[in-house]
């Protein structure tokens, strides 16, 4: 049984489909597909990011509060949660990274660079509660290696087997830890706005790169599943839109067509799970409202949640499975950190280029930077760190909205802005990671309820010193970018803002090795109920200063093996190997 | 600014809108209607007679308010020449069907105000008074309409989603908003050339009909 067929179901039905297990997906979404819903409509910027179809607010709305005493209000905007067959892989953008192997101990990592440092003191103030994966990157490494040649992720290697850029002296992310091969094919070419980016950080003395990316590049290519799919066009309609093309690597292009014809694979439609049935313990069946409101019950032996964090999250609790108080806990998403420029001489047409085609820098990410972060005062210093990239996709519905402060958002002023300066602008990417806290956590909403009658999930978010001390350091940096390559008008905001969904919405069910403080094991399986598996970002403990989906993705096929290999035990989460 | 010149409704169209205006005031509860206190015939361009979901006024003035959100002329289109008020209109008769009343009663409230401020209609008046107008609205300071600031922000993305959005949803116009800002449209590749022009793009305006 999986609840929800996106992005981290994908692998997890197609693996064990393939070792002959019987498999029913129950999916939310209608089956969105290339053929009848992306070939034309997908380049409809009203339809998919205005208005944002693929996303199901009434049934799965969030409500959202900034500290534990306030009450929650429903949260207005969008959310990263496609409700279509694939999920959201099917309208990422496609920025696909393996996590480093520091970002999988940085517990460890902290205590080994600062100690008990004095300059840890507002971690411990704000309730951080920093804990190592219980996996290391060593045992996953084979599992993204994996994701890269089933999904199709492309780019420059910038390590392998401990050997620095390999393969051409600049390209590729000299920081990224070490992979057991190079990448099945090369990223995209690099657009104006990248090649100035670039100017910018070269003249920094940093190294830019070439993001790894989930699209088909450079002719077709066929995946270690036997998929063949063709080389994106750059038509420049990724983050939010379905790939009319199918260059874009999602479950719904990648896996669902080697999963679909497999003899045990079954997949349901329109089904909206609202209930996990148990009994002594064990998870026994779902129950699930069809497309036409009609509820069912589906028995099952083992049960995957395959739905994004916030419902796989809600649905635990709201079936009464939390037995060790866990469930809901160190929420973990992004603070929002703006940065923009103008760069008056210069024509970038941002608007041409994939969101993914995209050059950056790691100097600032994880502890990279701790030489600059050690001569920081003891009241600015922070842990951890950020990615700065720059992004394409600039299309006019999306950005309308970017202006400066002193130009008034209306009115001829705000036209003679916008007019001389879309094509002039670069907006930089600050992909800063927070921390988990003991306050920042997800729970059934007390007064919200969704169509369904159903609790709303309810999210408590909250910024803390170290967010907004990291926030204002990477900001300059990346300012200094955009200055070094040219920039002249330069805005934004330096701090970080709380937000109920950041797109990377992680945490709430995390991994660990201590049944007491956490939700899961090592193979993502309920410590309370060991015939139930969470995969996707809840699991997650920290979230890194890289996109999560790659990861997501290993999650899914490291759990599935565990599964397939007998490595775990379903009747009893503490008795694996 | 070459506008076209206002329309005049007939007494009986006027009463049939006054008599819905006043049905969804009494709904709401909420005074200030448009057109319920003026007796004068009522300026709307013959092409605004036929909207889904706006009346003629309303649409005449959601109209003028949008040409002061994004300006222009015959020379330099705006929100007006790009025809964002169909766009805002075809909107609120389908997806946007939950902001109508809100529309109504903003826009019911934005005209008395004017003509209590000004003793004119909204749409009658020069543009620096249309500006100090909706400047007033947009900080929730216009006497007598409430929520106003809300409603400015609900209306100018309303407007600008008519400027930006592909004609196929009923604004941008012969895409006079995309060629303000040297966007050419959706195409189903781009070339590297084009990628790396660094200067205004050379590729032909396409919309999604052209596809």
């Amino acid at each position: 049984m999986i609840v929800g067929y996106g992005a981290a179901a994908g692998p997890v039905a197609l693996e064990l489909a393939k070792a002959g297990k019987s498999v029913v997906a129950l999916e939310a979404g209608p089956h969105r597909s290339l053929a009848t819903d992306f070939a034309r409509g997908a380049m409809d910027t009203l339809r998919w990011h205005t208005r944002a179809e693929m996303i199901d607010k009434p049934r799965m709305g969030l409500t959202f509060r900034e500290d534990s005493r306030s009450v929650a209000a429903p949260w207005p905007q969008g959310y990263a949660m496609a409700s279509t067959v694939g999920g959201s892989s099917v309208h990422w953008s496609g920025q696909s990274w393996r996590f480093y192997e520091e970002d999988f101990r940085v517990a460890s990592t902290l205590r080994e660079l600062y100690g008990d440092s004095r300059k840890l003191a507002h971690l411990a103030a704000d309730g951080a509660a920093i804990e190592d994966w219980p996996i290391t990157y060593a045992e996953v490494e084979p599992f993204y290696d994996k994701v890269e040649r089933a999904l199709g992720i492309g780019g420059w290697p910038g390590n392998i087997g401990g050997r620095i850029r390999p393969v051409r002296p600049d390209e590729g992310n000299p920081f990224e830890s070490p992979r057991s091969r190079d990448f099945p094919y090369r990223p995209p070419r690099d657009n104006a706005t990248d090649l100035v980016f670039r100017e910018g950080a070269l003249a920094l003395g940093l190294k830019p790169f070439h993001v790894p990316t989930a699209f088909v590049m450079d002719g077709s290519w066929t995946s270690s599943e036997g998929i063949q799919r063709a080389a994106c066009t750059y038509c420049s309609f990724c983050t939010g839109y379905g790939c009319w093309n199918g260059s874009k690597s999602s479950t719904l292009s990648a896996l669902l067509p080697a999963t679909e014809s497999l003899p045990g694979f079954e997949l349901r439609t329109g089904c909206y799970v609202t209930r996990i049935v148990h009994r002594d313990g064990l998870a026994t069946a779902v129950v699930y409202r069809d497309a036409h409101g009609v509820e069912h019950e589906q028995r099952g032996e083992v049960f995957v949640l395959g739905a994004y964090s916030f419902q796989n999250v809600r649905l635990l609790l709201h079936s009464g499975i939390d037995g060790n108080g866990q469930v809901g806990r160190y929420f973990l998403n992004r603070a929002v950190t703006d940065l923009h420029a103008i760069f008056p001489d210069r024509i970038l047409n941002g608007w041409n280029g994939p969101s993914v085609q995209r050059q950056g820098v790691e100097e600032f990410n994880g502890e990279n930077a701790r030489e600059l972060k050690l001569r920081l005062p003891d009241d600015q210093f922070f842990v951890r760190g950020a990615f700065i990239g720059s992004p394409s996709q600039r299309l006019p519905l999306e950005t309308y909205d970017v202006h400066p402060p002193d130009v008034p958002s209306w009115g001829a002023e705000y036209k003679r802005f916008l007019t001389g300066s879309l094509n002039r602008y670069m907006g930089l990417q600050l992909l800063t990671e927070p921390l988990p806290y003991e306050d920042c956590r997800l729970d059934l909403d007390p007064s919200h309820r969704d169509e369904h009658g159903m609790p709303r999930c309810r999210v408590t978010r909250t910024v803390k010193q170290n967010e907004l001390r990291m926030a204002r350091f990477v900001w300059d940096r990346g300012k200094e970018i955009l200055e070094a390559a040219g920039a002249k008008r330069i805005w934004g905001s330096p701090g970080a803002t709380a937000t109920a969904s950041s797109t990377h919405d992680m945490g709430g069910a995390r991994m660990g090795t201590d049944p007491t403080r956490s939700a899961t094991n090592r193979y993502c399986q309920l410590w309370t109920m060991p015939n139930v598996f969470v995969a996707g970002g809840a699991v997650a403990p920290t979230i890194s200063g890289h996109n999560p989906t790659q990861t997501i993705w290993m999650l899914s096929y490291w759990l599935a093996d565990a599964i397939v290999r007998g490595k775990v035990d379903l009747a009893d989460s503490t008795a694996f190997s | 600014m070459d506008r076209t010149k206002p329309a005049v409704i007939t007494r009986r169209t006027a009463v049939r809108v006054i008599a819905g205006a006043g049905a969804a005031g009494a709904a709401a509860g909420v005074g200030g209607y448009l057109l319920s206190r003026d007796p004068d015939p009522l300026p709307a361009r013959p092409e605004l007679r036929g909207l889904a979901a706006l009346t003629p006024a309303e649409g005449a003035l959601v109209e003028a308010i949008g040409a002061r959100i994004w300006p222009g002329d015959p020379a330099d289109p705006g929100a007006r020449e790009a025809g964002s008020v169909h766009y805002v209109d075809r909107a609120l008769a389908g997806p946007y069907a939950r902001y109508l009343s809100t529309y109504r009663i903003a826009l019911g409230q934005i005209d008395a105000a004017a003509r209590k401020l000004h003793r004119k209609p909204f749409v009658e008046l020069e543009e620096s008074t249309q500006d100090s107008l909706l400047d007033a609205l947009s900080r929730g300071r216009l006497a007598g309409v409430r929520h106003g600031e809300s409603f400015f922000l609900t209306i100018r993305v309303h407007v600008l989603e008519g400027v930006f959005s592909d004609p196929v949803h009923g604004g941008n116009r012969n895409l006079v908003g995309w060629k303000a800002v040297g966007y050419p449209g959706p195409f189903y590749g781009i070339t590297e050339q084009e990628q790396r022009r660094f200067a205004e793009h050379q590729m032909p305006y396409r919309r999604l009909a052209d596809l």
